[in-house]
């Protein structure tokens, strides 16, 4: 039932729940494959991770040597810068020294002079003017043109120049003419005497420098200073109108040139606050009232952008390749080896489920994977091989139980008594076809029923009887035929469908399953309607017999008895004896009617044992009574031990007087005269006994073991006792038998013989039966 | 012998009833017989015999009917009855006991099995008692 609704139940069930771990991302945590993706993901990363280092320390190093490289250029420049000015300064001695000898100057010459000095300044570009003063400062001589008087005495490369006799320097300043920054360089000009005459001088454009500020090599925002020792701009390229003339002293970059005595290099904050590689110089000063200083700038950006920018495209480039690798080994895992590890598992699940036919269906490739997934489809080949195999021999062997069980089913069916097989519970589990014509019932309508509400036992009146069915749960001490139930003529009647009845003998034996354990009844019944017709006929020709035989031999006893009486005269001593034997021959006769009766009742196994209160002392002093005469005759001597507190017990008192009747009859007669017999009743723990002992012939030893079988009679006693039927122990003994009692002696030949009855005290077995023996 | 008694006996069997007759005349009882069931009632209840010795098989009505019809009768009830029978058989002899002691009767004779003689002293004891 449970496994029918599942599918539907667990579908929507499946949806559900594969939605809610979609929404929450369990899915894939929860896919047995997850983990191989990750490792797989894992080992992309770690294949690309040497290269993520390897990128970082190319950059590292170029880095570091692309600053090198910018240091050692910067500092070249500004060495060659300082070269340059060097060179300048020296030019411009020699030449202010060649124009101070000149006469023109000499002797003030004002026209020839400045016609000289222009000259001269056009060979040099540089200079933006050459021109000479007298020593009270008036120009006299200039190369450029100027208009009016212009005196240069408060400037101070004159006033040094006239003072020291030597070449001077002053200080850059922006041209006064020129508008541009300059530097001038003065030198006295000195007659034979010594005096001076003339002070000649040069400004120095230091627009020069600027070539140097925009050499190709240099990047852009690159920067170009000079600075004196007071840290004032004196030059600054480019945007020289917002530096030139600021002081900067406390700057960082300012602080680094002093520091290292304005040489070598330095990565450091320009003024502008721009991280740049600054090479350093020292300009020679002619003077000597100090240094002047250049430093030459390249941003640092310039240098390390370019790296910078390799470097990211490097890692960008390289993340993508690791993205790529990621999704590569994710998807290759997919295809190479989860399909197939997939298709392998879900060919051992289904294998496992019993779907032998199933296969991964991998076919190609060399893979070990292929190779794996191909021998377990090899492997599950043989499998079903040998499993179809398996089950058709399996499938023949059931076939041929089946057909056994179908034989024995035809025999239990066949079987030509009722069959009822009952479970623990009684309830039908099996019954034949002889059950079903003799009931009326069939199979299907009584299977599963208690039994007892299907065999409705009824008397021959129809009263329903009660028929114990119960099982003990385990044989235990018993044997299975003390716990069969036997109901042979005990005037029991099965009630058919229709409500007829049948008189029924059956028999129920408990089914024994492993030694021990019960485990149901197994009843066979038969319908002994006729067995009950045949019983009837042979009771109705007993019954006969016995009246018919007797009626007879009753003639010749009393008519025989009245000869000997005298009845019909005095009989000669002759005639008595004759009628004697008439007599004696018809009451034999008459005592062997009576006992083959009986016995053809016990042997029919017919007779009944009704039980009632029987009182066993009055029944013993009855039978006594009636062997008085016997008694008297053979002056025997009778000895009686009564237990009378015995109670009465249940019993049959006319199987019981048989019993007594033999017992003492056979006693008086086989004792001799004046012999003695001695009676006791008496209880015994469970047992009631009758013990009859006598001093008797006894039973010789070699006959001892036969006295109880039918017609037979020991040879000491058939001489003494012609009489005997040798049929009266034998039905004591099957009385005894039937009843539940034992019967037993001990007998000495010539001393006498003591028979003991035990009979339980709780009283003799029930016995119905149609016959009754009296 | 100062008073006859009369005994009735009803036997079907010849041989038996003269058996019996000769010996009971012979003790000096009056007999008188019947052989069948319907005239040994008519007999019986004309003449009252003083006891009445009774077979069970018999033709047109059996011993036990006619005890069972005799009792039915105000003299009848009384008289005693000595049942004299060849029929021991199981069943219809234990019946036929059972039957003779509701009827009042408690000697169930079987022939075969006695003497004349002791059927003679039964009779005796039997009318001692009356």
């Amino acid at each position: 039932m449970q496994s029918r609704e599942r599918p539907s139940a667990s579908l929507a069930n499946i949806k559900e729940r594969t939605m809610k771990l979609l929404s929450t991302g369990r899915l894939f945590r929860r896919l047995p494959s997850g983990k191989l993706h990750v490792q797989l993901a894992l080992l992309a990363l770690s294949a690309v991770l040497p290269m993520f280092v390897l990128i970082v320390y190319t950059a590292f190093e170029q880095r570091k040597l692309a600053i090198f490289d910018a240091e050692r250029q910067v500092a070249q420049l500004s060495r060659i810068i300082a070269d340059d000015h060097k060179q300048l300064v020296e030019g411009a001695r020699q030449l202010l020294t060649g124009l101070g000898q000149l006469p023109s100057v000499l002797e003030r010459n004002e026209g020839e002079c400045s016609n000289r000095f222009a000259a001269i300044a056009e060979k040099f570009p540089n200079y933006s003017n050459l021109a000479a003063a007298a020593p009270n400062g008036d120009v006299f001589c200039s190369a450029s043109p100027f208009e009016g008087s212009v005196n240069i005495r408060d400037r101070q490369f004159f006033l040094q120049a006239l003072s020291s006799r030597e070449f001077s320097v002053g200080e850059y300043v922006i041209g006064s003419i020129s508008q541009k920054p300059t530097i001038h360089f003065a030198y006295p000009s000195l007659n034979d005497a010594g005096e001076v005459q003339a002070v000649v001088y040069a400004a120095l454009n230091l627009t020069w420098l600027n070539e140097f500020s925009e050499l190709p090599q240099l990047p852009s925002g690159s920067t170009l200073h000079v600075f004196d020792s007071f840290g004032t701009v004196l030059v600054h390229y480019p945007d020289p109108e917002t530096w030139v003339g600021k002081t900067v002293a406390g700057s960082p970059l300012l602080l680094n040139i002093f520091s290292q005595r304005g040489e070598g290099s330095a990565q450091i904050a320009g003024l502008d606050g721009l991280e740049r590689i600054y090479g350093y110089a020292r300009l020679e000063d002619p003077t000597r009232t100090g240094f002047l200083y250049l430093a030459v700038g390249i941003p640092r950006e310039a240098i390390v952008g370019p790296i910078n920018a390799d470097f990211t495209r490097n890692i960008v480039l390289l993340a993508i390749v690791t993205i790529l690798s990621v999704v590569g080994a994710w998807l290759v895992g997919d295809v190479v080896i989860l399909v197939k590890i997939r298709a392998l598992t879900h060919t051992a699940k289904e294998m496992a489920k019993g779907r032998l036919g199933a296969r991964t269906g991998i076919l190609g490739g060399k893979g070990e994977l292929d190779q794996l997934a191909r021998a377990f489809d090899d492997m599950a080949d043989k499998l079903e091989t040998v499993h179809s195999g398996l089950e058709k021999r399996v499938s023949e062997k059931t076939w041929e139980l089946e057909q056994e069980k179908v034989r024995d089913e035809a025999i239990l069916f066949s079987l030509g008594e009722g069959l009822i097989v009952t479970d623990r519970q009684n309830r039908i589990v099996l019954v034949n076809r002889k059950f079903e014509t003799l009931l009326g019932w069939s199979l299907n309508e009584v299977f599963g029923r208690p039994v007892t509400e299907v065999l409705r036992v009824a008397d021959a009146e129809g009263n329903p009887l009660k028929q114990n069915r119960s099982l003990p749960r385990k044989l235990g001490a018993m044997t299975n035929a003390q716990v069969e139930q036997k109901n042979d003529n005990q005037g029991y009647f099965y009630t058919r469908k229709d409500d007829t009845r049948f008189p029924v003998a059956t028999t129920i034996t408990p089914i024994i399953f492993f030694d021990n354990e019960i485990i149901g009844a197994v009843e066979v019944f038969r319908d002994i309607t006729e067995e009950k017709a045949v019983d009837q006929a042979k009771s109705e020709f007993v019954s006969l017999a016995s009246h018919q035989l007797r009626t007879p031999l009753s003639t010749i006893r009393w008519y025989s008895e009245m000869l000997l009486d005298g009845d019909a005269g005095k009989l000669t001593s002759k005639q008595r004896t004759y009628t004697d034997e008439i007599y004696t021959a018809s009451k034999r006769m008459i005592e062997l009617v009576n006992a083959l009766l009986n016995v053809s009742r016990i042997d029919l196994g017919t007779f009944a044992i009704d039980l009632e209160e029987t009182n066993v002392i009055e029944l013993a002093e009855t039978v006594l009574e009636e062997l008085q005469p016997l008694i008297l005759e053979k002056h025997l001597g009778i000895d009686t031990d009564f237990d009378r507190s015995l109670p009465t017990i249940q019993a049959d008192p006319k199987l019981l007087r048989i019993v007594l009747q033999n017992l003492l009859t056979n006693a008086v007669k086989y004792t001799p005269a004046e012999g003695s017999i001695r009676l006791t009743l008496e209880r015994r723990g469970k047992e009631f006994r009758i013990v009859v002992s006598d001093t008797g012939y006894g039973i010789p030893e070699a006959y001892q073991d036969r006295i109880f079988t039918k017609l037979f009679r020991a040879a000491n006693i058939r001489d003494k006792d012609p009489d005997g039927t040798g049929l009266g122990l034998y039905i004591v003994h099957s009385i005894l038998e039937h009843a539940g009692g034992n019967i037993s002696f001990v007998s000495k030949e010539g001393e006498g013989t003591t028979f003991t009855v035990t009979l339980p005290i709780m009283g003799m077995k029930a016995r119905s039966g149609t016959k009754k023996i009296v | 012998m100062s008073e006859q008694r009369t005994i009735l006996i009803v036997e079907d069997e010849p041989s038996l009833r003269d058996a019996l007759r000769s010996t009971l005349e012979q003790e000096g009882f009056a007999i008188i017989t019947a052989g069948d069931g319907m005239s040994a009632l008519e007999t019986a209840l004309r003449e009252h015999p003083d006891l009445i010795l009774l077979d069970i098989i018999l033709p047109k009505m059996d011993g036990l009917t006619f005890a069972k019809k005799l009792r039915e009768n105000a003299w009848g009830k009384t008289v005693p009855v000595i049942i004299l029978t060849n029929l021991s058989e199981a069943s219809e002899a234990s019946d036929a006991v059972d039957q003779a002691i509701r009827h009042n009767i408690f000697d169930y004779l079987v022939k075969s099995d006695w003497q004349l003689e002791d059927v003679v002293s039964r009779i005796k004891e039997r009318l001692r008692k009356e």
